[in-house]
């Protein structure tokens, strides 16, 4: 690196009399991480020092830490000096002028998917015209949300705004040396969402339809914190059924929920990103460390369709604390082409008389590897906990790859845990029944595996749910014949 | 025989007796009828002991002893015999093995000499037949991939082999065909003698036209709140549980 | 971390069978060799994560091959009166001719102690080795290291061996630290058909050291029936494999039964080469105590219409702990596989811990695989009902985990067997159980 602490220091400074939100699209460090590009990024966002601090001793950490190796995945190694760690979001003049610029395929799959207009063009990249005034509808929500006293604000935001709860829960689920993705992550996180729900307050609203106008472009390391104070719920929505354009290779994001006391997280994710081309090109890495914290009571529900990404390498997990605490995990992964996911969860019973379920479809097609992994653990202080787990795997096409890696270990005579798994291929005669009824192959496929899924896709929030089952339809075309 | 004294018990925290008073002389029959979630069942597996089911006030005495303190095999030995609403499959334990062993619990705890494999088969096969149940049944697993109605016979079958002094009966008619019942009711008959006293817990009357009760006890909300002959079984079938429920809520506010 | 046991056995190596002649020599340098290199497992190895070797560790173990230690009377009396047949015995590892039976053998048979069988015949020579994998964990080379004592079993093309072949490694328990480090190797050709019994027993309490391992290969259209009984006592470490490879419609069915042993490892290796190779696999282990038993299973599906099914069982009363890491993979070309795994445990005791490990690797669509795990306590609907049925609290808990494992027990086709497990099985438990 050839700028000098004091260079950027000035160039920081100079920023700060611009104020915050301004764009800055000069704003890009060369690639490398040290110390000096931490402080960078902390003193760009103008974090206070103790956030500087940890994430100073998150580097060092990592600096510790060698590459994971036991994922059933395989990539090329990584140059972490290659890349970029600090980018500042895009001003609109850098941004393709209308729809016309963008890949008529995406656009296809967009109209296929039901996005409407505007958000497509906000998807795709391109610079949102005046009329459709974002700002304006957020502003709406935010109102709605401030009245029933619920913070969602960026990350960045809530480290100004909100220092205390920031301090208190960042890091107490996913602590810094947790992993290597998850230390690299603490190190130089770029932005996320903060949200925290009051004592007894049910979040007016999914949090998903805000986020999907406001929080694109929250860059590669993204970190998310979601805090439901006692007696509360909320659900949340991250990521989208439609493709997202992204030129960043590697995403290691973090994400911790807290639910304190009786309350209640309902933590749903819909990730596309770019999977590579047919013989696996390009395609982003997703290394996403993502676990909640359960006390006295309360709940906290995953659930996922992770049907993009050259490789995933996520493990949602519970760590069920308080008593009475339930968990619940429900996925659908589906791998095309050259695809490699490695995903699951972890069900942690600490606590007396606590709950987990897990139910997770893999569905592999083309020459993909998919991959569950999960472990379910009973301590042994932890009476009466109860776990069910069913894991089916759906292989389509000979040169694709199921696996299901469990782990269970139990410590208390008390616990009764089961563990279901089965790998199939799709019903020859279920096929042949439904083309003989008319359908064409693609859509009696997809209508299979929609059926496969059915239980997860309940659990997602309705709207969703339809724009799941038209994105597996669109994820398998051509993976049969 | 058995005398049940303003019994309060809970399932789990629920509290579903309410105060029970029950006298039940040896020879006689008594059915407890009601509607569902009356707690007919939890006072069946209140008297043979079950974990969950916990007393909380009252008393109960099985000839002149106190029950609650004893452990439900020594009720068992005692003489109680639960036949239940839902006979549970145990895979891997054969129906003989099962009957032997407790067939010989019993006489060692009343001091009579056990039975060996020999004097065991023959009476065990002849009772088999007195319920009509095929012999192959009584080599297979306990109840595993038993019919509704096999269960049930199952559950007879032990009853003849213990020899209780008490019979309690937890809706062993709810489910079955017509021969199935008659088989039921067939076996209780041909208990039935002046040491002997049942217990009928039962949501209908079919049963009580094979089965001749001489008191007939309606249970609504945890309490007893009409006992009666048979007649009172057959009103109830003519007029249904809302009757009584009715007639209560008017005498309540009398 | 310095480990006692490894330097001891690294060191009397140079001292084991020294010139006998024979052309394992080059072989048990080669094992010393990937030894030095590889050392023992750890718990970072994928494989033992939940199996800690630290007490084996601080052990000081000494190759022994002595036997005039324990009267005969005392060796038969651990014999299976009811199971006759050939029989090898070894105590410390060393083979007693007279107590050993292996005359009036049919044609095409040969059983005998691995050195004299081995080097007698090229074509076994060859085999011996070849079922063991390339990389496989530190005690095979160790086992390697030490290669010349065991059993060898050929059983010629079309031969079918009614009789039982016994196998006994009695442990003497009189020297502490006594090390046991047999090969065995079973070779069945086409259409051949055997029977066979490994059985661990120990007698004295002193610490023992049992790292066996065994080869299998089974011939197009040959069957084994294998059995594994393990009882060896709680001051014994017992580390041992089977290796088995099957070629076309070769079927085994192997059980392994573990009873005894301070520290167990036991890792099985079916390798279907060939197509139509069918494999069941049942497994039993009971733990009190201290207890720590750790079952390994593999079945590679490498070739079309293969079928494996497994069943483990597990019983762990007081502070036992049972592993079970069953891996099932369905390698590209293996279409219309069936493989089904399951493994079930009965937690009996606040203490006792179980790790289950399921997996499935598959490779190809066209296939049916399943597999289940479950850890659980006896059902209480079942002990109230027996209860109520006069049937007090303990017998009720024994009768119910009897039952639990009579479903593995009621799969083994010898009586004889059958009835000594159950017989084992009852007093364990009714020591056990309270």
């Amino acid at each position: 690196m050839g700028t000098s602490a004091e260079e950027i220091n000035g160039l920081v400074g100079r920023e700060y009399k611009e104020g915050f939100v301004t764009d800055i699209a000069s704003d890009t460090l060369p690639p490398g991480l040290d110390e000096t590009v931490i402080e960078t990024i902390s003193a760009h966002k103008q974090e206070p020092q103790w956030m500087l601090d940890r994430r100073l001793e998150a580097y060092h950490n990592w600096q510790q830490m060698t590459l994971p190796e036991w994922a059933h995945v395989d990539y090329k190694p990584i140059d972490f000096q290659e890349i970029s760690y600090f980018s500042a979001p895009k001003s609109s003049k850098d941004k393709l002028q209308s729809l016309d610029e963008v890949d008529p395929k995406l656009l296809e799959t967009y109209k296929k998917l039901g996005i409407p207009l505007e958000e497509q063009k906000m998807l795709a990249g391109v610079a949102v015209d005046a009329v459709f005034d974002s700002v304006s509808v957020a502003t709406t929500f935010k109102q709605t949300l401030f009245d029933a006293g619920v913070i969602f604000c960026p990350m960045s935001e809530a480290l100004r705004e909100h220092p205390e709860l920031v301090q208190r829960y960042l890091g107490s689920v996913v602590p810094s040396g947790d992993n290597f993705y998850a230390a690299l992550n603490s190190a130089v996180f770029s932005d996320g969402s903060f949200v925290y729900v009051p004592k007894g307050v049910r979040c007016p609203m999914e949090l998903s339809t805000y986020f999907r106008i406001n929080a694109s472009n929250t860059g590669q390391f993204e970190r998310t914190l979601i805090v439901a104070d006692e007696g509360s719920y909320v659900s949340y929505l991250e990521g989208c059924s439609a493709p997202q354009r992204d030129e960043n290779q590697l995403h290691a994001a973090v994400v911790e929920l807290v639910a304190l006391k009786g309350a209640e997280i309902k933590y749903s994710t819909v990730q596309n990103w770019y999977p590579g081309d047919e013989e696996g090109r390009g395609g982003i890495y997703n290394f996403v460390t993502k676990r909640g914290i359960c006390h006295e009571a309360a709940k906290i529900s995953w659930t996922q369709v992770e049907t993009g990404s050259a490789i995933t390498w996520k493990y949602p997990s519970v760590v069920l604390q308080g008593d009475r605490s339930v968990g619940e995990f429900y996925s659908v992964a589906l791998t095309n082409n050259l695809q490699q996911a490695d995903t699951g969860t972890k069900m942690i019973h600490i606590g007396s008389n606590t709950r987990s379920t897990i139910i997770s479809k893999g569905i592999s097609a083309g020459r993909a590897q998919n991959t569950y992994r999960g472990q379910v653990k009973v301590l042994a202080k932890a009476q009466n906990t109860r776990n069910y787990s069913q894991c089916d795997s759906l292989l389509l096409g000979d040169r694709c790859g199921a696996h299901t890696f469990p782990y269970i270990e139990v410590q208390n005579p008390t616990a009764q845990v089961e563990h279901e798994a089965t790998t199939s291929r799709i019903g020859e005669d279920q096929l042949f029944y439904l083309r003989q009824r008319g359908l064409a192959e693609e859509d009696a496929v997809s209508l299979i595996v929609n059926g496969f899924c059915k239980e997860v896709f309940k659990e997602l929030p309705m709207e969703f749910a339809v724009e799941a089952q038209a994105l597996l339809g669109i994820s398998l075309e051509g993976a049969v014949g | 025989m058995l005398s049940i004294k303003n019994l309060y018990a809970n399932v789990g925290d629920k509290p579903i007796l309410k105060g029970i008073t029950l006298q039940v002389k040896a020879g006689e029959v008594h059915a407890i009828m009601g509607p569902n979630g009356s707690g007919k069942s939890t006072l069946a597996n209140v008297l043979a002991g079950r974990d969950d089911y916990r007393v909380t006030a009252g008393e109960i005495t099985f000839n002149g002893k106190d029950l609650l303190p004893l452990a439900p095999e020594v009720r068992a030995c005692e003489g109680i015999f639960l036949a239940f609403q839902y006979p549970v499959e145990i895979p891997g334990v054969s129906n003989v093995n099962m009957l032997k062993a407790s067939v010989n619990a019993i006489r060692r705890y009343r001091g009579d000499k056990e039975l060996d494999a020999i004097d065991f088969l023959a009476l065990i096969k002849d009772k088999a037949r007195t319920v009509e149940m095929k012999q192959e049944f009584l080599y297979r697993s306990v109840n595993e991939g038993f019919s509704g109605g096999e269960k049930k016979r199952n559950e007879i079958l032990q009853m003849a082999m213990l020899e209780p002094r008490l019979g309690i009966l937890d809706e062993t008619d709810s489910g079955l065909d017509i021969d199935a019942l008659r088989v039921v009711a067939g076996g209780v008959n041909a208990l039935r003698n002046p040491d002997r006293a049942f217990v009928l817990v039962t949501h209908y009357q079919r049963l009580l036209d094979y089965i001749q009760p001489d008191f007939v006890h309606v249970l609504a909300d945890g309490r007893i709140i009409r006992s009666g002959d048979k007649s009172l079984a057959l009103e109830l079938e003519d007029k249904g549980y809302g009757w009584i429920e009715q007639e209560r809520s008017v005498e309540a506010r009398i | 971390m310095s480990s006692p046991a490894l330097d001891s056995l690294l060191a009397a190596q140079p001292n084991w069978i020294a010139g006998d002649g024979s052309d394992l020599a080059a072989r048990r340098s080669a094992g010393l060799e990937q030894l030095r290199l590889q050392g023992l497992p750890t718990l970072r190895d994928e494989d033992w994560r939940y199996t800690s070797l630290k007490i084996l560790e601080k052990q000081r173990l000494q190759p022994i091959h002595q036997s005039d230690v324990v009267s005969n009377e005392t060796l038969e009396s651990t014999f299976l009166s009811d199971l006759s047949g050939p029989r090898l015995v070894f105590v410390d590892g060393c083979l007693v001719p007279e107590l050993s039976a292996t005359q009036n053998l049919p044609d095409g048979v040969r059983i005998g102690e691995l050195t004299d069988t081995v080097t007698a015949d090229v074509s076994l020579c060859a085999a011996l080795g070849s079922c063991l994998p390339a990389q496989g964990h530190g005690f095979i080379p160790l086992n390697e290291a030490y290669l010349g004592k065991g059993a060898c079993i050929h059983i010629g093309r079309n031969v079918h061996l009614e009789q039982p072949v016994q196998l006994y490694y009695i442990n003497s328990g009189t020297v502490a630290g006594a090390a046991v480090l047999p090969r065995n190797l079973l070779v069945l050709e086409e259409g051949a058909e055997a029977v066979v019994l490994e059985r661990y027993i120990g007698l004295g309490d002193a610490v023992s050291f049992t790292d066996v391992q065994t080869e299998v290969c089974l011939g197009a259209n040959a069957g084994l029936q294998h059995y594994l009984l393990q009882e060896e006592t709680q001051a014994a470490f017992h580390i041992g494999g089977l290796y088995v490879r099957q070629y076309q419609d070769s079927r085994l069915v192997s059980h392994v039964i573990h009873l005894g042993g301070r520290l167990v490892r036991r890792d099985l290796d079916v390798r279907l080469c060939g197509t139509g190779a069918t494999c069941e696999l049942n497994g039993l282990y009971v733990g009190t105590g201290r207890q720590h038993i750790d079952n390994h299973t593999v079945v590679h599906h490498e070739q079309p219409q293969g079928t494996s099914k497994q069943l483990y069982k597990g019983m762990l009363d007081d502070r036992s702990r049972a592993v079970f890491h069953g891996r099932v993979v369905v390698s590209e070309g293996a279409s219309k596989t069936d493989a089904q795994q399951n493994n079930r445990n009965l937690l009996l005791s606040k203490f006792a811990e179980v790790d289950s490990k399921p997996q499935l690797e598959i490779y190809n669509d066209d296939v049916k695989c399943s597999h289940g795990a479950a850890v659980g306590q006896l059902d209480t609907d079942a002990l109230f009902y027996l209860r109520s049925r006069a049937i007090d609290k303990a017998l009720a808990r024994r009768i119910l985990t009897v039952a639990f494992a009579r479903e593995v027990v009621e799969k083994i086709p010898l009586p004889a067997l059958r009835k000594h497990i159950t017989e084992q099985l009852e007093s364990s438990l009714l020591r056990g159980l309270h």
